[in-house]
Order: C-alpha cells, then sequence, then structure tokens
C-alpha cells in the first residue's frame, strides 16, 4: 500500500497482521451447546426410534410375512397384499364402513364445534365452566365405560327408545344392533366429542382483530356477511388444522366400535371400523402378518388423504402474512 | 452449605451431575421395564421362586382361583404364586401378545380351540420332560391322559373338562303351569321347541322360551355331531357340509318366527342367562357355567336336562369340552411350574376351595372329594356328567392351527343371518368359505 503526502509517497507496509487470537473457548462450546441439544432432544429422539419409528420399520417387514404370533415370520412377499385387494370382501367392507364414519361424522363434529364455538364467543357468563362442560366428551367419550353405556342408551330398552316411546314411538328398533342404525350410533358418539375443536376454534375466534368487524360493520355488512367474509376466511388455518386432526382420529377410532359391536364389527359387519377388523386378524385370528399389512395401507391411506389435504390448503385456506 | 470460616462444606451439584443422575435414573427405569418376567429363583430341578398362574373368568372365578393358588404358597413357602386372572375375551388377547412377545406365563389355561395352534409353534413344555417326582398324573386313567397327546407330545394336560347340557328354570315353568321337566332321555328338537313354545304362550308377552343361541359354537357343534358329522376331521379338513349348518340355524329361525325364542334385535348379543333369565325359562349351557347360573337366578330352582336328541343321530354324539393346562416352553423354573400344575391337578384342597369353578376336575379323586361335600348344585352337575358320561363318545379332533378361530364362522353367520337379514343358505356359503379360506392360508 502506498501513502502520498506533500513530501513525496511512500510505501507504507502495514504493519503485520496479528493473528486473530482465537478463542480457547469457541470449540468447547459448540461442543457444550451440542450437548445441551442431544440431552434435549435425546429422550424424544429415543422415544420416536424406539415407540414409532422401530415398530412402523418392524410392521412394514412383518406385512410381507407369514406371521402367527407363536411362531416366527416366514417371508412371502406381497401375497397379504394381494389377498387383501383380490380376496378378502371384509377388507373392502371395513374400508367402507370406516369412510362412511369418517365422511359423515367430522364434518358434523365441527360443524357443532364451530356453532358452539361462536355462541360461547358472545360473551356467556360462566364461560370457563361451559368450556370445560362441553370439553368433557372429548376426554371420555373414547372410552370403554362411555361405550357401554352408549350400548345400553341405545339398546332396545335404553334411554333412547323410553323417551321415544312417551313421545309416541312403536316399532323401535335396537339401535346398537340393528344395521342400518349402528354405525349412527357411534357417529353420534364422535360428533359428541365436539370440546376438542371448540376449544380450538373459540381460540380462534379470540384472535380475529376486532377492528375488521368494526370496519365491515361501518361499511354496511351484516352479521352473516360478517361472518362470510371475516369469521370463516380468518378461521380457515383452523379449520384446516381441525379437519387434519379429526380426519386422523376417525379414521383411527376403534374402542366405540369394539365395545359397542362386543368386538364382532356387527351387527353384519355395519361396525366393522377398519382398525377393529385389523384387530380381529392380528389378536384373535393370529394372523399378525396381514394385520401388518392393512397397517401399512391405512397409513398409506392416511398419509394421502393429509397430503391431498395439503395441496387443495392453497385454495381455500387463508394466512394473514 | 458453608460452614465456620466461610469454607464451603458441600459442593453444589453442577449440571452435569444433575444431567448424569437424571440419564442413570432413566437407565435404570428402561431396564427395569425390560428385565426378565418369568420364574425367578430356583434352579433346574427346584421347587422355588416366582410362578406366573394365569386364568380367565368372572370375578367370582378370579377370587377363588387366586385363593387357591396363594394356599400353594403355604404348602410351599419358598414359591411365591404371581396370580394374572382376566375376562375371557381379555384372557384371550393378553395371550396372544404374550405369546407374540415370548412372555407368556409359566402356567396358564388355554381354550381347547387354541391348543393345537400353541403346540404347533413350540410354545409349550412337554411335560414328560419335566424332573421326575414333580408332576404325579397317577389318579387319572393312563388312556384318558394318553387321549390329551398333540402330536404324540403330552404337553397340554386337561385340567378340567365339561359337557353341554341343557338348563331348565322349573321354578319359572311352574309359575305359569307347567309342571315337571321332560324325559331328558327321550325328548328331541321338536319337543324341546315345543317346550319353549308353551313357555311363551304361557308367560306372555315380552316372555320366551329361550334366547337365540344360534351363535353358541358349542353347542352348534352338538348340533353337528348329533348329525353323524364333525367339525374338523382327523386331517384338520372341515368335517360338515352347509347343509347341517343351514338346519341348525333354520331350526333357530323358526323357533323365532313361532315367537318361542327371544328374537336377535331384542337380546342385541346379551343372550347369557344372566342377561337373559328373567325372561326366559331354558337356557343351552355348558357344565362349567351351571354353578354360576345357578347362583344368580334369584331363588329359581334350575335343574339340568341331557340335550334332545336329532332322530338320526347316533349314540357317540356326545363330547368333553376341556380347559387345557399348559406349561410355557420358555419358563424359567420348569420345576416349580410343574409343582404347581401336581398341585392344581391333584390336591385335594381344591375340593373345597374351587370345587366345580371351571367344570368337572379330571381327577376323580378331586371329584369323589366333591361329591362328599354335599353342595346341591355341584351334585346335579356331577350327576349329569355322570350320566353324559354313560354314553359311548366318538372321538373329538381339536381344531388344527388354521381352524382355531372357527367359532367365528358360527358366530358371524348367525349375526349375518339374524341381524343382517341375509339369507341362511347365502350366509353358511360365505361363512364355511371363509373358513376354508383360513384352512388354506395354514
Amino acid at each position: 500500500m502506498s501513502i502520498t503526502t506533500k513530501h513525496g509517497t511512500t510505501s507504507a507496509e502495514p504493519a503485520a497482521a496479528t493473528p486473530p487470537r482465537r478463542s480457547p473457548r469457541r470449540g468447547g462450546v459448540r461442543r457444550t451447546r451440542f450437548g445441551y441439544l442431544a440431552v434435549f432432544l435425546g429422550p424424544w429422539t429415543l422415544g420416536f426410534l424406539v415407540l414409532t419409528a422401530g415398530p412402523l420399520l418392524a410392521s412394514v417387514y412383518l406385512s410381507l410375512t407369514d406371521f402367527n404370533l407363536l411362531g416366527n415370520p416366514t417371508f412371502i412377499g406381497a401375497e397379504n397384499y394381494v389377498q387383501m385387494f383380490t380376496a378378502d370382501p371384509r377388507f373392502f367392507t371395513s374400508l367402507g364402513v370406516t369412510a362412511m364414519y369418517v365422511v359423515v361424522s367430522v364434518p358434523l363434529q365441527l360443524l357443532l364445534a364451530l356453532g358452539l364455538a361462536l355462541l360461547l364467543n358472545q360473551g356467556v357468563r360462566g364461560l370457563s365452566y361451559y368450556r370445560a362442560l362441553y370439553y368433557l366428551p372429548s376426554l371420555i367419550g373414547g372410552s370403554v365405560a362411555i361405550g357401554i353405556l352408549w350400548r345400553t342408551v341405545f339398546g332396545y330398552q335404553g334411554s333412547v327408545n323410553q323417551v321415544l316411546r312417551l313421545l309416541g314411538f312403536e316399532d323401535l328398533p335396537n339401535w346398537v344392533n340393528n344395521p342400518t342404525w349402528s354405525i349412527w350410533t357411534l357417529i353420534a358418539l364422535n360428533v359428541w366429542t365436539f370440546g376438542s375443536p371448540m376449544i380450538i376454534f373459540l381460540a380462534g375466534l379470540r384472535q380475529i382483530p376486532a377492528e375488521l368487524y368494526e370496519q365491515a360493520q361501518i361499511d354496511g355488512a351484516g352479521a352473516v356477511a360478517r361472518f362470510l367474509k371475516i369469521t370463516l376466511p380468518m378461521l380457515t388455518p383452523l379449520i384446516f388444522f381441525n379437519v387434519i386432526l379429526q380426519t386422523i382420529n376417525a379414521f383411527q377410532a376403534f374402542t366405540p366400535a369394539h365395545v359397542i359391536s362386543n368386538g364382532t364389527g356387527g351387527p353384519a359387519d355395519s361396525t366393522m371400523f377398519y382398525t377393529l377388523y385389523l384387530y380381529i386378524e392380528g389378536f384373535t385370528r393370529y394372523n399378525m402378518g396381514y394385520a401388518s399389512a392393512l397397517g401399512c395401507i391405512l397409513l398409506a391411506l392416511i398419509g394421502i388423504l393429509t397430503l391431498l389435504n395439503f395441496l387443495f390448503s392453497r385454495y381455500w385456506v387463508f394466512y394473514n402474512d | 452449605m458453608y460452614g465456620p470460616q466461610g469454607r464451603r462444606l458441600t459442593t453444589p451439584m453442577s449440571r452435569r451431575g444433575v444431567l448424569g443422575l437424571g440419564g442413570g435414573a432413566a437407565l435404570a427405569g428402561m431396564l427395569a421395564a425390560c428385565s426378565g418376567n418369568s420364574a425367578s429363583g430356583g434352579g433346574d430341578d427346584e421347587i422355588g421362586g416366582t410362578v406366573r398362574f394365569a386364568w380367565w373368568g368372572n370375578a367370582q372365578r378370579q377370587e377363588v382361583y387366586t385363593q387357591f393358588a396363594q394356599a400353594f404358597s403355604e404348602q410351599e413357602p419358598e414359591v411365591t404364586v404371581q396370580v394374572e386372572p382376566a375376562e375371557y375375551s381379555a384372557y384371550l388377547d393378553r395371550i396372544a401378545v404374550q405369546a407374540g412377545g415370548r412372555d407368556l406365563p409359566d402356567v396358564f389355561w388355554l381354550p381347547a380351540n387354541q391348543v393345537t395352534s400353541y403346540a404347533a409353534n413350540d410354545v409349550l413344555l412337554d411335560v414328560e420332560t419335566l424332573p421326575s417326582g414333580v408332576l404325579d398324573l397317577s389318579a387319572i386313567p393312563a388312556d384318558q391322559v394318553d387321549s390329551w397327546r398333540i402330536d404324540g407330545v403330552l404337553n397340554a394336560l386337561v385340567y378340567s373338562q365339561y359337557s353341554p347340557a341343557i338348563q331348565i328354570d322349573t321354578t319359572a315353568l311352574s309359575d305359569v303351569g307347567i309342571d315337571g321337566v321332560p324325559d331328558d332321555e327321550s325328548w328331541d328338537w321338536d319337543d324341546f321347541m315345543a317346550l319353549a313354545q308353551e313357555y311363551a304362550d304361557a308367560a306372555g308377552d315380552g316372555n320366551w322360551g329361550i334366547a337365540t343361541q344360534a351363535s353358541f359354537y358349542q353347542h352348534a357343534h352338538m348340533w353337528i355331531r348329533q348329525q353323524g358329522a364333525e367339525v374338523f376331521d382327523q386331517e384338520g379338513n372341515i368335517g360338515f357340509d352347509e347343509a347341517v349348518l343351514a338346519d341348525w340355524y333354520q331350526f333357530w329361525q323358526d323357533g323365532i318366527d313361532a315367537g318361542a325364542v327371544m328374537p336377535p334385535e331384542i337380546t342385541a348379543g346379551q343372550t347369557q342367562w344372566t342377561q337373559t333369565n328373567h325372561q326366559t325359562a331354558l337356557y343351552m349351557v355348558q357344565l362349567n357355567q351351571f354353578a354360576d347360573n345357578a347362583g344368580f337366578s334369584q331363588g329359581h330352582d334350575l335343574q339340568l336336562a341331557k340335550y334332545p336328541v336329532a332322530p338320526s343321530a347316533g349314540e357317540d354324539y356326545q363330547f368333553h369340552y376341556y380347559t387345557r393346562i399348559p406349561i410355557s416352553a420358555v419358563t424359567e423354573n420348569a420345576a416349580t411350574a410343574g409343582a404347581f400344575v401336581d398341585y392344581m391337578l391333584n390336591d385335594p384342597s381344591g375340593a373345597e376351595m374351587v370345587g366345580l369353578a371351571s367344570g368337572i376336575p379330571v381327577n376323580p379323586d378331586v371329584v369323589d372329594a366333591i361329591r362328599d361335600l354335599g353342595d346341591e348344585t355341584d351334585l346335579k352337575i356331577i350327576e349329569m356328567q355322570d350320566r353324559i358320561d354313560q354314553q359311548p363318545m366318538r372321538l373329538r379332533p381339536e381344531p388344527p392351527p388354521a381352524g382355531a378361530d372357527w367359532q367365528s364362522l358360527i358366530e358371524d353367520t348367525a349375526d349375518n343371518i339374524f341381524n343382517g337379514g341375509q339369507p341362511i343358505g347365502d350366509a353358511v356359503a360365505a361363512g364355511m368359505a371363509d373358513l376354508q379360506r383360513q384352512l388354506d392360508r395354514g
């Protein structure tokens, strides 16, 4: 480097650069941070590997075997899958029953949840009590006790029929033992557990900026217009979330069908949920290889539906950012 | 913590120490959870340690067998019996999982339909490999013990046996003016349904002679044998044709249509005597259930009768069902497990503590001791079994491994017919095709 002054130009060699002083603790800081990362993520990682990924991979392998729980698995390739799609009518029956359950109960449940959330968002006195009360079915709805209670309530001499008889209805069916009506008792049970999505909707309603409504009112928008143009669009992320969550839950429903049908999926396979059929194949018929294949198909089905939901969400989910 | 002169007396735990302590605790917990589970203690030939015992039954049976099992510890103070009871369907699910995890209890009850499946996969111990003197079967006739072998191996001893019979609520019958029990040495199925009809007509609306028991596989089994067939033949093939099974369901359909049989839409699968006894008078019973039913019947007098007989039936249609009591092949203390089984089969205290809770004990000395106790209900059961045993009994092959779930054929077909409205012929054909598929799968 040269420096020009009134006295001329001189080259000024920069002073020899002092090598940067390396912090003796930099490598140690990195190791410490990694250590904390490992410690805090470790339990989850271990749990994921041992309790989720490991069994999942084992199940995929078992789906390619003939395994009766008692002996060792024997590799048979895709034979279980071939049988499933070509020689097992009950597979399609269980898919149909489950699909109907999902398609009907999830929208009904979310509609009820949203409706009640809107009501509770009106500034009701005792909101916390109502919130807890409506949330309670979500906690107990999947329990064996509720399943037994449901079977009694909807039985031939159950409370539902007793009330209907008082109202003058005659020739009433045994709702849980009638192949036409039994699935609807399960749908009703799932709809009854609306509390969980309701809480989420209620929280979402509280997040909507009040000034949007004020501006809309100033512009002359009525209640319906405000709901359709402000509330619904602002809630779409939560609706999307609830649709995903409740759809997955509905596909995995097992206890109500098992308890109400006494583990048979009856009457006449009308409550043969996919998970119940998987259970029967695995633990009653000792066809664990085939049951594993059913499990893999369920995983793929839920995965595909979730992916489709995400793909189509761009067309209807509004994110405020 | 600081002492005099500000000296530190204890060193506060560092973050590393806290994390290490937590990790150590987690590791200890994991190791405890994954630790061994079967009989511990005792050597190969020594009696001692812990033995796990599992069985199924209602609350009363769980209680009596828990007491009976714990009494073994009083006889053998160095042995601890760890009891694992469960209700029947939960029990079946649990042993399936335990079998898959190679974690079967040391000694456990096994339904007869499952025994060939378990035996074929070498999960049952050959009791003839037990140390000498541990297990004494001398009180049981040798040919009877031989008949328990599965493919020549004695790996599933029989703990108790029982036959199907007919239970009649004579109090309910006499309340509506029907006196006397039919002659059960000569009545047939028409006589049986006529009695049911008579009760239904006399008792009026809301009462029927019997609940629909078309889904009860043990009684369908009796029907099949009376037609000269068998569920499975010696080679493990289906031993009856569709017409035989279709007739069984037609019998019940005719009774429902006539008003003698409680319709399925009313029973809704709850067809046990304890659920229908206040509306019906007859019941197809297994003799091991009779004591419970008698205790549940609010003072009504229940009598036992032999099965009605189809006109074409031969003499040898009667049979026993077994409750088997194998020892797990993975037990770590075979001698102790064998000693416990010996106690279960031979100890005279079983007569008083357990009685006929699970059927007729296979040891005649225990049966005689029960007889001497003089309980009226027990005497009825023993007397009926004695009468049944006087008849010749042709062999009843245990179901092949792939046919262990044949009872689903009976239950699902009944469900499809009486709840699903499917024609009997179609439902039977579909059910048997499904069973054949399972057999073909092997």
